[in-house]
């Protein structure tokens, strides 16, 4: 049974990485969070069904367990295949146009359910009707789930997407074969062999995944002669290189550029465009530097001649080939995405040919924050990727952490710096205007924490048709300097528009603008009138923070009504559209949940023995649990550099050290006092760790990754050990208190474990991370208050 | 008469009866459209208005959207494009200051809206798509319409269309993260560019680009669908 279950934590874990993973590439991350949230909740009705019908379960649990772990392993490729089908393929960007599609959605959604469900269930009767044991059974969950993390990840590197359910499915189907042991050999064989057979059958023929048509992959493969040139599966996504006869790249091109603008491979990372490769593979590099028709040559006009450079996820090679053009000494390469690494390698190859006599770009596969850590030199320019998308977005990104735009990422940069660097960061114009606003807001405050006087004399920028690139310089611009920004800007039809002497009548040259209120607000943001602007502007224009790393977050939802009346309802969701569907998620989950919470109720009756107690307890125990893990993922994604290795070292490093817990609790006594003890240990310790961690960020932050890892794993492990008791215990003690409650409390705890992360992503926008620690611990102590009056 | 002839009759007078009726309605629906959507916020250009009054924009759009095809916004033609919203098609055509006499290129073609509102007020129409299907579907559409001013190509747009330079305007429908260098060649001396620029449903920006004695200048529009934000 431990190992059955095991294998099934393991598969519905990697199921769930699975299913993010071909969302994300059909559709976009937050769809794919809005489905899978939506089908975890799998867990909460399966204590609901274990509820309402406990007896028919109870009865037949021996010749039940192994057809819901066929059926879980089963029904994980046939879910996906069948949302794929053309009555129920949903496109998200339709949602908004086309009401079948939120039938589509939900019909998706629900058969996304099916597996967790089957598989919840399974957990859920073997842990119910055995408490005795349920220690073990739950260390079995926890460290399959564990290891599930890890398969999924590792599944991901080996296989394109739409391979992954039938793989995953194969796990459970392999536990149900162990439960069969000692049975109807026969009749279990046969129905393994068949399971096992469908789903390699899935696997060599998974049917067909169409991105959305709105996908940057789809409308590049709708060009003519449109060729997939290379694709390979990573753990961040599907990395495909596209080759058409149209493919042309050159973001931001001066309009005096008059040159020829050659055919380029894209990559495209999950669908979405990540960069150009600026060389065909194998031929000549003959490509003029187009960078230096865009407002980037701000920085190179700056920069010391000759000097170090440091690119931080360039994501394409132009920055590159600009550096190297300049014959910039050392050029180092920052790129956290390991799958376009070997693009990288290829490029310094080709460059290194057409450069004759200048240096290969040194390339580090790190994090770019882990990497400004280390204070690996000192740099005379340090540019950040470019902000935002043409033509502004649609707020997808609001809710991805960016901690390269931090004000701690910019003083980090600054200490990187030589006597005379500069930082170089550019954004591209959104209408209504928020990045470029965010932008200088952050580099402004940075400035004040730094104590650089007179701001206006290290700060410049120019302004193109598209884009401004702003430098913040660690000494003052000289008049030399000015003069020479004036002359490149006069060259490529650039505006300039921060600059110590700038004149009203400059501003608009080349470039104008209906009004002068962008240039009137951009100066104030620079001014001590700044906190009037966060306080009166239509969205948020606050920096991000370490602890609150959204920088695409804009929306201000006291502002929500006022948009919508100005946009028109079916505008006003492009504005945050990340928002508005963890909102949306939020409501649903929270509506979802009450139904299934309240439905076993009508059998269990409304003044069951005790039900208060089982509400908050497994409640809590199921919020304490989620937050911590998206809390650990986001402030480990800092120190470890990278969200892979985060999420592996925080849920298989909490889930296992919480598994041996769980194996350990069976030793004690469980009653009332006893889970106040492990409940209140536990929320101390979250306390401990979330203390521990801004100290280790402070002074542990240019440790190798390898020591971090050790360090943060040595910190999980107490804290997960102790949170690994409260659950086996409290269902020990619930079953002498009222055994009828068993299965509701695993609904309740798998609810709360659902509607959590949502919960806890909308506590981090609004009020950072550390809030999130905070909740979490303070589910544990409610959880160790309400054994408080009992023995 | 058998029942299936009998059937058929009556489906065709049903068809008969009906259709008028819907055609009835979208003329009412254009109607309210150009009131609403474009006089209402302050496009002026009589020609322009005329030209959307009179175009049967719910013809340009897949039947099952149809009854969409006069609401506030932009909608899907497949192929990831959009057939713009009425408004941003109205501003646009507004902005370029057409004559007569003007020869226009279209980059673009989408589903062919825009290239019919344009023959409405020019002599001749150049419209380019680079998406085959997309090309013959709006080459279709076009003839059935009957238009004879609007030539059609299927190519790159990137190149623009040499043979036929240079243009008194050229409207580019389709957001590009930069401007190629021979569309710039190909506008005439005093020229007019118009761009979009933003995602396919959201907010969009108009950027207009001229050519003085040589030189390009470029304009920001106020953003399209709404009026811009001033700080407080």
């Amino acid at each position: 049974m431990l190992w059955a279950l095991f294998l099934l934590s393991a598969g519905i874990t990697s199921y769930q990485l699975a299913l993010m993973q071909i969302l994300s590439y059909l559709q976009w991350y937050h769809f794919a969070y809005l489905v899978v949230s939506l089908a975890l909740l799998g867990f909460g009705a399966s204590g609901t069904i274990l509820s309402l019908f406990k007896t028919f379960f109870t009865a037949r649990k021996g010749d039940l367990l192994p057809w819901l772990l066929i059926g879980c392993g089963l029904s994980m490729p046939w879910a996906a295949n069948l949302t794929q089908s053309n009555g129920l393929r949903c496109d998200f960007y339709l949602l908004f146009v086309d009401k079948t599609q939120f039938w589509r959605l939900a019909a998706s959604s629900l058969l996304y359910l099916i597996p967790f469900l089957l598989g919840a269930l399974a957990i859920g009767l073997a842990l119910t009707t055995n408490t005795k044991n349920a220690g073990k059974l739950y260390c079995a969950n926890l460290t399959g789930s564990g290891a599930g993390g890890l398969l999924g990840l590792a599944l991901a590197t080996l296989f394109l997407p739409a391979d992954l359910p039938a793989l995953t499915g194969l796990a459970p189907v392999v536990g149900g074969l162990l439960l069969f042991a000692g049975k109807n050999w026969p009749k279990a064989t046969l129905a393994i062999a068949l399971a096992i057979g469908v789903n390699l059958l899935l696997f060599v023929f998974p049917g067909r995944f169409i991105p959305s048509q709105f996908k940057d992959i789809s409308r590049a493969l709708n060009l003519p002669n449109s060729v997939i040139l290379f694709q390979a599966p990573s753990p961040k996504g599907l990395v495909q290189v596209v080759q058409s006869s149209s493919l042309r790249y050159a973001p931001g091109l001066s309009l005096n550029y008059r040159g020829p603008i050659p055919v380029q491979q894209l990559v495209f990372l999950n669908g979405d465009a990540f960069g150009a490769l600026p060389f065909d593979f194998g031929g000549p590099y003959l490509q003029k530097n187009l960078s230096d028709y865009t407002t980037e040559i701000l920085g190179y006009t700056l920069a010391k001649a000759g000097g170090k450079v440091l690119l931080l996820q360039p994501g394409d090679g132009e920055p590159v080939t600009q550096a190297i053009g300049h014959k910039m000494t050392e050029v180092v390469l920052v790129e956290p995405h390991g799958e376009i690494f070997p693009f990288y390698v290829k490029m310094s190859e080709t460059l290194g040919n057409s450069f004759s006599g200048q240096p290969k770009p040194h390339m580090v596969n790190d994090d770019p924050r882990h990497f400004l850590a280390l204070r690996e030199g000192k740099f005379d320019l340090i540019r950040l990727p470019t902000v935002g998308s043409f033509g502004g977005t649609a707020g997808l990104q609001a809710l991805s952490e960016q901690f390269l735009l931090t004000r701690e990422s910019f003083q980090d940069a600054w200490e990187n710096l030589g006597e005379n660097g500069l930082i170089m960061i550019t954004c591209w114009m959104d209408y209504p205007i928020k990045t470029s606003y965010k932008i200088a807001s952050t580099l402004a405050e940075v400035m004040e924490e730094l104590g650089v006087t007179r701001p206006e004399r290290h700060l410049i920028a120019i302004r193109s048709w598209g884009a401004v690139t702003f430098v913040l310089k660690k000494v003052p611009v000289s008049a030399r300097e000015t003069a020479m920004i004036r002359n490149e800007c006069e060259k490529f039809l650039f505006d300039p528009l921060l600059l110590p002497d700038i004149r009203k009548n400059e501003l608009q040259v080349h470039n104008s603008q209906e009004n002068d209120d962008f240039f009137d607000t951009l100066t104030a943001l620079l001014s001590p009138q700044r906190q009037e602007i966060y306080k009166g502007y239509a969205f948020n224009l606050r920096p991000a923070t370490d602890d609150n790393p959204f920088f695409y977050q804009f929306l201000r939802w006291s502002r929500l009504p006022a948009l919508a009346k100005t946009f028109g309802m079916q505008g006003a969701p492009f504005f945050e559209l990340g928002s508005l569907i963890l909102a949306l998620n939020l409501a649903l989950l929270g509506i979802l949940a009450l139904i299934l919470i309240i439905l076993p109720l009508f059998k269990l009756g409304w003044k069951s023995a005790g039900g208060g107690w089982t509400l908050v307890y497994f409640g809590s125990l199921g919020s304490g649990f989620m937050l911590l893990e998206i809390v650990l993922m986001q402030k480990l994604t800092l120190f470890l550099g990278g969200p892979i290795l985060a999420a592996a070292a925080a849920i298989s490093g909490l889930l296992f050290f919480s598994g041996l817990g769980s194996l350990f609790s069976s030793r004690f006594a469980a009653n009332s006092r006893v889970l106040r003890q492990v409940c209140g240990l536990s929320g101390l310790l979250v306390v401990i760790f979330a203390i521990s961690t801004v100290i280790l960020h402070r002074y542990g932050g240019s440790l190798p990754t390898p020591l971090l890892t050790v360090t943060v794993l040595a910190l999980i492990a107490p804290l997960g050990f102790a949170m690994g008791f409260p659950f086996p215990l409290g269902l020990r003690v619930l079953e002498k208190k009222n055994r009828a409650q068993l299965p509701w409390a695993w609904g309740i705890n798998g609810c709360f474990s659902v509607i959590s992360p949502a919960v806890g992503l909308a506590v981090a926008l609004h009020s950072g991370f550390n809030a999130v620690f905070g909740l979490a611990a303070l589910s544990y102590l409610l959880a160790a208050c309400v054994n408080l009056t009992s023995n | 008469m058998p029942i299936p002839l009998i059937l058929y009759c009556l489906a065709a007078a049903l068809y008969a009866v009906c259709s008028p009726k819907l055609e009835g309605t979208f003329q009412e629906e254009r109607r309210k459209m150009v009131s609403m959507q474009i006089e209402n916020r302050g496009i002026t250009d009589e020609v322009t208005l005329k030209a959307m009054s009179k175009v049967p924009r719910h013809k340009f759009v897949p039947s099952e959207l149809e009854k969409y095809a006069y609401n506030d916004r932009p909608l899907p033609i497949g192929y990831g494009q959009t057939i713009s919203q009425p408004y941003i098609v109205a501003y646009m055509t507004e902005k370029l200051q057409l004559k007569p006499e003007h020869r226009v290129l279209e980059i673009g073609t989408g589903s062919g809206y825009q290239a019919v509102i344009l023959a409405q007020l020019v002599d001749q129409v150049y419209t380019m798509e680079i998406i085959p299907q997309l090309a013959a579907r709006s080459v279709a559409k076009i003839h059935s319409l009957g238009y004879k001013n609007i030539h059609i190509k299927q190519k790159d747009g990137f190149h623009g269309w040499e043979e036929e330079a240079p243009f008194d305007a050229i409207i580019v429908t389709a957001a590009a993260s930069f401007i190629p260098p021979p569309l710039l060649d190909q506008l005439i001396e005093g020229g007019r560019m118009i761009i979009p620029v933003g995602s396919s449903f959201g907010p969009q920006h108009l950027m207009l680009v001229t050519k003085v004695k040589g030189k390009i200048k470029t304009k920001t529009l106020i953003p399209v669908r709404f009026v811009p934000f001033t700080r407080q």
